[in-house]
């Protein structure tokens, strides 16, 4: 689902693009920080979009402290479709577990066992795992990352976190295809069926939820303006 | 004796250069063996039955019990030859006739 398109890159984009489609990927999602300016935003969404892609656009932030998480929150959300949070800082990551605003949250740079369990107990959000953290270098694949993998794996199924499992690709050899990620998700421990919505069903409402709430036509967590009063 | 039963899979395979059929075959059985070890790498028993080298395809032959397991190997599959690659499964099927009606030298010869 996550793909940081290069930026600026135009033709590697548009071979990320046609490879995804190729895969059987029907939504993608761009990821972006908070520094790309919104006409490389609009730029790589054409490109994926005339691929024949479904595209949903997100950011990645990674705040250090708690105030800057909900600063960042406060001006981003209502911009993006989906919302990831990456924090080196035990306490923010906590908070944005759960906090409703944040629908991903990664706990890659959560170096304990015990963080990352404190975490999962109180979280609300999706638990995001990102296949770039054991690909990048499949040469240097240890068993201590594929071990990490799978304690996080265990964790959210214990503590009913839903998983969602992405690639992380930042350049076309780093896509992998969808089903293939959740054969390997469910190599890790995760049950098929959690694994096969963990690349479908989960992330296709997500986004769908997001989109539906930036329009207005949500009002809550669960409640839809079914039609307004005309002035 | 029990007879085996077979599935076979479309690989679209993206690589930095060429490679031969041996180089990827040496590829897909290391990213095997690293996850599942010898006794996976035997169970899943993947083989090469065609291979595109114009359009960076092949079909793959392995056991229908193990196409998880062997699925999961392909994406750890991050180089071919010594250099950068990446496979991914299109389709996977029964028969070979139907990879081969997917497979774009097949699409390519229609046209």
């Amino acid at each position: 689902m996550a793909i940081r398109p290069p930026i600026g890159e135009v033709s590697a984009q548009e071979r990320m693009a046609a490879l995804a489609y190729r895969v059987g990927l029907s939504l993608v999602c761009l990821r972006f920080t908070s520094g790309t300016s919104s006409g490389e935003i609009e730029s790589s969404e054409r490109i994926f979009r005339d691929a024949g892609l479904d595209v949903a656009v997100g950011i990645d932030i990674s705040p250090k402290s708690r105030k800057q998480l909900l600063d960042l929150l406060k001006t981003l959300r209502n911009s993006f479709d989906i919302v990831a949070v990456k924090s080196p800082d035990t306490r923010t990551a906590a908070v944005a577990a759960h906090d409703s605003r944040v629908d991903l949250i990664s706990l890659e740079l959560q170096k304990s066992f015990r963080t990352k369990q404190s975490i999962l107990k109180t979280c609300e959000s999706y638990l995001e795992l990102e296949l770039s953290r054991i690909i990048r270098l499949p040469s240097q694949l240890s068993s201590e990352q594929l071990k990490t993998f799978c304690q996080e794996i265990e964790l959210a199924e214990r503590y009913r976190v839903s998983v969602v499992i992405s690639s992380g690709a930042a350049s076309p050899l780093g896509l992998r295809a969808p089903r293939d990620l959740a054969s390997l998700a469910t190599a890790f421990g995760l049950p098929k069926e959690s694994s096969l919505d963990s690349v479908s069903k989960i992330p296709l409402n997500m986004v769908r939820r997001n989109r539906d709430r930036l329009s207005g036509g949500s009002v809550g967590y669960g409640v839809t303006l079914a039609r307004s009063k005309e002035r | 004796m029990k007879m085996v039963r077979w599935r076979y899979l479309l690989l679209k395979i993206v690589s930095e250069s060429s490679f031969s059929e041996a180089d990827l075959m040496s590829a897909l059985t290391d990213a095997t063996r690293r996850l599942f070890g010898m006794v996976g790498l035997q169970h899943t028993s993947p083989k090469i039955v065609r291979f595109f080298s114009l359009s960076g395809e092949a079909i793959i032959r392995c056991r229908v019990e193990s196409v998880d397991e062997f699925r999961a190997a392909i994406v750890l599959l991050g180089s071919i030859a010594g250099r950068p690659a990446a496979a991914f499964v299109v389709r996977s099927s029964g028969t070979i006739r139907t990879l081969m009606e997917q497979s774009t030298i097949r699409q390519m010869s229609i046209l």
